[in-house]
């Protein structure tokens, strides 16, 4: 007895080449009998009838559709062979073939090629953002949105509706996570470890792991969730789940929190969740003030200090330059890293310093260009990279305003971000040596601080090296380089 | 000649855009008479998009101008796209492109023995699929191969004898018969129709056309159906112009079958042995 089998493809398009072939690998397939896949025209239909493979819903095809048709020895073979026509028509192969240079030119097709893949990372213009990632939430897979653009109204109908089917939305404008040890979009390459990290911002969540990792410790995962994510109108939904999704991996023993001051509904709700742990965590609110932690949390003031308490370590040392002659008063901070600016504006302030930036954190004022004093200015905002790639992958971007500020007699130090790892450019610390060795040798200060590790592509070391053979004084972290700043013009001012 | 329309927008402002170098008159029309069009099908070398009930093919030079046909500007790269997706064309340098009219010469003034030895080339060359291979009518167990014999025969019969009936028996045996985005059979009746045009036997053409008509929207997809109302209208590719201009001149062989060789995997071949068939009929 034989058993027929069809699959119709509606309204799809394949050249005779693959549809022949693949009726021929199919043809091949044990137990199969008859194979044939053909536009389902009338004249086609006749000839798969009288094949003997044509069933009733093949029959019901019109000349628009593709009818995969299977005729077996038995219903497993039969169904086989069906399952194996529709693999290899969801896979299609650029004109070398390989599998190699195949990729796939659709979630649905990837899904099929990689069946147990379950995130999809989704950097498309925004306009098509949404579309894909609902697609991926249809396919049942988690979605991490690299792109930005994507209206807020949006972002809490994704994240609701993700939410009910258990998925996790990280983003949009999520520009890190580490998932299983495995860097997405802009990350480090850090050791495997027992610390997770939930962080609405990019380089706050890099700057913590490579801290963490330069401790000895080593991160679980890292899950972005999206700058908007603890505003009002989204109510924490990624970063709540993904409290729930680290409680409850085993992997993972301490739990890190970084994001800008939350919504304060949004915040309590947080906190609250927090508390019903029994795990140990670190929030990192960057700006923020006194705010009452749960029993098993501890607040930390800035990135430096949250990865020092996620390793239970000590303080990192701090630095000094050697005294000499400070012309100016002024510290001026050129940041690739939006977060990293922030810290430098909280730890100047700290430092009891009046602080103006594009991207102020609360009590720093809005940056005016002809003002004078410390200036805190994020590279990475809309104003600076309209038409001109981040600098994080160009940094060239940060040249104009580096020249300007080693001009400007009223600057004492100059504070630098360099962010290294997978997505960045492959030498910044070479590219920011180039604009500073021929500098005058009594102009500012230069302060910089390098966000990677070892591992990563463009190696932290050699970095550092590039750095200070130009005599910039390099930092662990950047909260110490800003520290290291804010006392440099504190001790000129009082000089 | 220049197109006068400088940005052909799709759906939306942010769409892929791809820089057409040229373009088929037909398909330059039908960009004027749609206000959006979306991607219907892609290929390695090639995608087609969808405006209304017709098909344009897009592609770089390989596919070589058609009527339906728009070759990317110089320089230019096949984009990634999806099935679905908007698409804006750029227009702004593309020429329009329309095949050389047809050589003042009859099919009597054909040598015999060319012709035989291009039927001969055409069946040495073709792939396996190929209705060329029906132009044999050697005996054949494959029920595809079967069916296309009969087709075959069927059109010679009408062109001979190019009555309502015949013609009609014609496009039901053939259309939509066979593998490929335009199955064989369509391909067959295409080159046939063009030859005929070549030849100027514009009453078999017009006869056999009406009944093409008359089936086709029922008998083969509708991407198949937008290349037979080229044909219909006696609209051949550069490639097929070629080909048949060659063997009307008494070319050799290779010359005819050169041009054709690039069209699909057994397409060109297919309008081919239409082309064969209405000079030589079974």
């Amino acid at each position: 007895m034989s058993f027929i089998l069809n699959d119709v493809r509606r309204g799809a398009y394949l050249d005779s080449v693959a549809l022949m072939g693949i009726a021929t690998e199919v043809q091949l397939l044990d137990g199969v009998e008859v194979a044939g896949l053909m536009i389902g025209t009338p004249a086609n239909l006749e000839i798969l009838r009288d094949a003997k493979a044509l069933a009733e819903n093949g029959a019901a095809s019109g000349p628009g559709d593709i009818v995969i048709a299977v005729r077996a020895t038995s219903k497993a073979a039969a169904e086989a062979a069906l399952a194996h026509a529709r693999h290899v028509i969801d896979k299609p192969r650029n004109s070398t073939g390989t599998a190699q240079s195949w990729a796939p030119r659709t979630l649905r097709a990837a899904v099929v090629e990689t069946p147990m893949a379950n995130l999809a990372l989704i950097s498309v213009p925004g306009d098509f953002a949404i579309a894909e990632a609902r697609k991926a939430l249809n396919l049942g897979l988690h979605a991490m949105i690299f792109s930005d653009n994507i209206a807020l109204e949006d972002e809490v109908e994704l994240k609701r509706d993700a939410r009910e089917r258990g998925l996790l939305v990280m983003g949009p404008d999520c520009g890190t996570a580490i998932i299983g040890g495995t860097p997405l979009a802009f990350a480090n390459v850090v050791p495997r470890g027992d610390i997770g990290i939930i962080g609405a911002s990019g380089t706050g969540i890099q700057e913590i792991s490579c801290l963490i990792a330069h401790a000895g410790h080593g991160i679980s995962h890292a899950i972005g969730t999206g700058g908007r994510d603890l505003k009002l109108e989204v109510g924490g939904i990624t970063t709540l789940m993904a409290i729930d999704m680290l409680d409850a991996d085993d992997s993972t023993k301490h739990i890190v929190i970084v994001s800008k001051p939350p919504a304060a509904q949004v915040a309590a709700k947080v906190l609250e969740r927090v508390g019903r742990s029994s795990k140990p965590f670190t929030i990192c609110f960057l700006g923020d003030g006194e705010r009452a932690m749960p029993n098993n949390a501890r607040a930390a003031g800035n990135l430096t200090s949250a990865a020092q308490m996620a390793c239970d370590s000590g303080p990192v040392p701090a630095l000094a330059v050697s005294e000499r002659q400070i012309g100016g008063r002024f510290v001026r901070g050129l940041f690739a890293g939006g977060t990293l600016a922030a810290e430098a504006q909280i730890i100047l302030r700290a430092h009891g310093l009046d602080v103006m930036s594009n991207a102020p954190v609360p009590g720093a004022r809005t940056f005016e260009p002809r003002a004078s004093g410390h200036t805190m200015l994020d590279l990475g905002a809309d104003e600076y990279t309209r038409g001109r790639p981040h600098p994080m992958i160009e940094p060239a971007v940060r040249d104009e305003p580096l020249a300007n500020a080693l001009a400007d007699e009223g600057v004492a130090a100059i504070l630098l971000d360099c962010v290294i790892g997978f997505g960045g450019h492959m030498d910044p610390g070479g590219h920011l040596a180039s604009r500073l060795r021929d500098r005058p040798k009594h102009g500012p200060i230069i302060v910089a601080s390098v966000t990677g590790t070892d591992a990563d592509p463009q190696n932290r070391s050699s970095q550092v090296a590039k750095l200070e053979a130009v005599g910039v004084v390099v930092a662990e972290s950047n909260a110490v380089a800003a520290s290291l700043a804010a006392g440099i013009v504190r001790d000129s001012a009082l000089g | 000649m220049q197109s006068q329309h400088r940005w052909r927008q799709g759906l939306s402002a942010i769409a892929p855009l791809v820089r057409i170098g040229s373009i088929g008159a037909r398909a330059a029309q039908l960009l004027d008479q749609h206000a959006d069009w979306t991607v219907a099908a892609t290929f390695d070398r090639s995608f087609y998009i969808r405006c209304g009930d017709e098909f344009i093919c897009i592609g770089d030079e390989r596919i070589g101008n058609g009527p339906l046909n728009a070759l990317l500007a110089a320089g230019s790269r096949l984009p990634q796209l999806e099935i679905g997706v908007p698409l804006n064309l750029d227009l702004s340098t593309a020429k329009i492109w329309k095949a050389d009219p047809w050589p003042k010469i009859s099919a009597e003034a054909l040598h015999v023995d060319r012709l035989e030895a291009v039927i001969a080339a055409a069946l040495d060359a073709a792939p396996e699929a190929s209705f060329v291979h029906a132009l044999s009518c050697k005996p054949s167990d494959d029920p595809l191969a079967r069916r296309a014999i009969e087709g075959m025969t069927t059109l010679g019969n009408a062109l001979r004898d190019p009555t309502v009936e015949t013609c009609e028996a014609a496009a039901q045996r053939l259309l939509g018969l066979g593998h490929g985005l335009t199955p064989s059979g369509d391909d067959v009746l295409s080159g046939a129709l063009i030859m005929l045009r070549a030849l100027n036997r514009t009453e078999t053409a017009t006869t056999l056309t009406a009944a093409i008509r008359r089936h086709m929207d029922t008998a083969t997809s509708p991407l198949s159906c937008a290349f037979l109302r080229a044909a219909c209208d006696g609209q051949p590719s550069a490639a097929l112009n070629r080909s048949i201009t060659t063997l009307l001149s008494n070319g050799t062989s290779d010359d005819v079958i050169a041009p054709i060789r690039g069209i699909g995997h057994a397409s060109g071949f297919d309008l081919l042995a239409g082309a064969l068939a209405t000079i030589q009929p079974i």
